[in-house]
């Protein structure tokens, strides 16, 4: 009698599982994105690879004193508002996505872009120094393809367009 | 006269052997070292530090606010719940007053982060016990809160959104949108999901009465949260001990009473996480209806230097209770900081449970206690 009852709520509890995958299968929606050919819309805060403009940047070292993993060096020279960075390297190896040194850049020179396809070819190009080899300057002239072309603190409020416009 | 010799009865010779640092259901690099006597275990010792990253040492070399980004690393399924902790504790030696709405907005991220991690939990239980598809259900729906998550923090899984004295940035209202759509649909996916496996025979026969821990063995080990309370203790740190918004708040603390089996079985592990996911949603409701306005963040000095004095401060984290113990000696980085963390406490049970267990049973144990292993080793 044991035994019989066992198998029999084996069987329904069974039927009951396979119940809700049927009604999955003939009446939910598959949500996977095939993502090489489509791309999910990132959301505006989305933290992606870090980059900067150093056109606009002063190199005043906060985000370099700021940062956990020291993956940022800076040299500067000049002074006051001649003041501009010869080197601004950031290890890609390093950096940890964590955007504090957005946070401190007085310049908003600094910004997490929405590229987040990270994937290097050669692991001395992870290593990028941003004077030698520049992003486009933040204008809506010339937006980078996966970057927003804007400073991210003067959008803040819009979470529509900003980021998602380039 | 020669008396031949007599052949030795048969008798079976323990084995030593290595489950993981890279098996399936050890989840992680965890090297449990069975001594087998054929299909029974007679000792299983679990071999940690796969995963040691000198979070202890590092952090007396990293400012305080930038130690946040350590922590996520941490409880890597529950980062908010950690970071949390961590800048709670900093709060509380540095003696920092958190606006409100601040606070909110920490519970409202916490509690879905809570759903996500114990989603995990239950999903990757049932996998280890070959059910594959409430993986795939439960993946689903932590995906929608992690979409909830990602759009206040930017990240995915770790997610740092938590600073000294407040969170990063503002709660948008397209969160609380997408929170208020995702808790609408949210019970009902969960009652499918008990359908689904909760209440599975089959399950149930692989959980109930398997890795039974009694109440007073529990406390002896140290242990907290959800194990703790399925072994029929009634002890929650976000009710018994309060702290931010919670007394505030009304909901209730699950713990095991044993419905499929003995009381503190994988099971009742099992169920009391499922329990904790509705207490969650009834929280999340409450605080999406109380959002004050005001300030996000508290006004703290760029370079923290909190007066030399020691702290203790612990909070209730999905796996139980994250601690964080700090001294200060005034300076720009802590003097000593140690990590009490709940999986590494959790885990020193396996060994005295799993004596004359079968393999197949112990992996069972192994997955209800939902350990990760960057908080065991950190």
């Amino acid at each position: 009698m044991n035994i019989l009852s066992e198998v029999w709520s084996g069987f329904t509890t069974t039927l009951k599982g396979m119940w809700v995958t049927g009604r999955e299968y003939l009446t939910g929606k598959p949500i996977t994105v095939q993502y090489p050919y489509t791309k999910r819309e990132m959301p505006y805060r989305f933290r992606g690879m870090l980059v900067n403009d150093v056109s606009i940047c002063n190199g005043c070292t906060k985000c370099s004193r700021v940062c956990p993993v020291n993956c940022i060096e800076i040299e500067a020279e000049g002074k006051g508002k001649e003041r501009h960075v010869t080197k601004w390297v950031l290890n890609y190896q390093k950096c940890c996505w964590c955007e504090l040194c957005v946070e401190v850049c007085p310049d908003t020179s600094l910004l997490m872009s929405h590229d987040y396809e990270t994937v290097f070819t050669d692991r001395n190009k992870m290593i990028r120094d941003f004077v030698a080899d520049p992003i486009p300057p933040f204008t809506d002239v010339n937006p980078k393809p996966g970057t927003n072309p804007y400073p991210k603190k003067e959008n803040e409020g819009d979470s529509e367009s900003g980021r998602a416009a380039a | 006269m020669v008396i031949p010799a007599q052949p030795k009865p048969l008798q079976g010779e323990p084995m030593v052997i290595y489950m993981g640092p890279q098996h399936p259901s050890t989840h992680g690099v965890l090297q449990v070292e069975l001594h087998t006597d054929g299909e029974i275990v007679n000792r299983a010792i679990p071999r940690i530090g796969f995963l040691h990253r000198c979070k202890e040492k590092i952090g007396e070399s990293v400012p305080y606010d930038a130690y946040v980004p350590y922590t996520d690393r941490m409880d890597y399924l529950a980062a908010m719940n950690t970071n949390w902790a961590w800048a709670s504790a900093v709060e509380k030696l540095a003696a920092i007053e958190v606006p409100e709405r601040a606070e909110y907005i920490r519970v409202y991220v916490a509690e879905f982060n809570r759903i996500a991690s114990h989603l995990v939990a239950l999903a990757t239980y049932g996998l280890d016990l070959g059910a594959w598809t409430p993986l795939l259900h439960a993946f689903r729906e932590r995906e929608s809160v992690l979409d909830i998550l990602e759009e206040l923090s930017g990240g995915r899984l770790c997610f740092g959104y938590m600073r000294i004295g407040g969170v990063a940035n503002d709660i948008t209202p397209r969160s609380i949108e997408m929170g208020k759509a995702f808790l609408k649909q949210f019970r009902a996916k969960l009652d499918s999901l008990n359908e689904l496996l909760s209440f599975n025979h089959i399950f149930i026969r692989r959980a109930a009465n398997i890795g039974v821990i009694p109440g007073e063995q529990a406390i002896a080990y140290g242990m907290t949260g959800p194990m703790l309370r399925a072994s029929g203790v009634d002890w929650d740190m976000r009710r018994d001990e309060p702290y931010s918004i919670y007394p505030k708040l009304n909901f209730d603390v699950p713990v095991g009473q044993g419905l499929k089996g003995k009381t503190g079985d994988n099971w009742d592990r099992y169920w009391v996480r499922v329990q904790e996911m509705y207490e969650s949603m009834k929280i999340l409701e409450q605080v999406i209806d109380g959002l004050p306005e005001g300030e996000f963040r508290a006004k703290v000095p760029a370079i923290l230097r909190p007066p030399a004095a020691e702290v203790y401060c612990r909070q209730e984290c999905p796996r139980g209770e994250v601690a964080f113990y700090l001294i200060s000696d005034g300076g720009k980085t802590p003097y000593r900081m140690k990590v009490r963390g709940p999986s590494f406490c959790n885990l020193s049970i396996l060994e005295t449970i799993s004596k004359d267990m079968l393999i197949a049973d112990l992996v069972s144990t192994l997955g209800s206690f939902d350990i990760v292993m960057g908080e065991v080793d950190r």
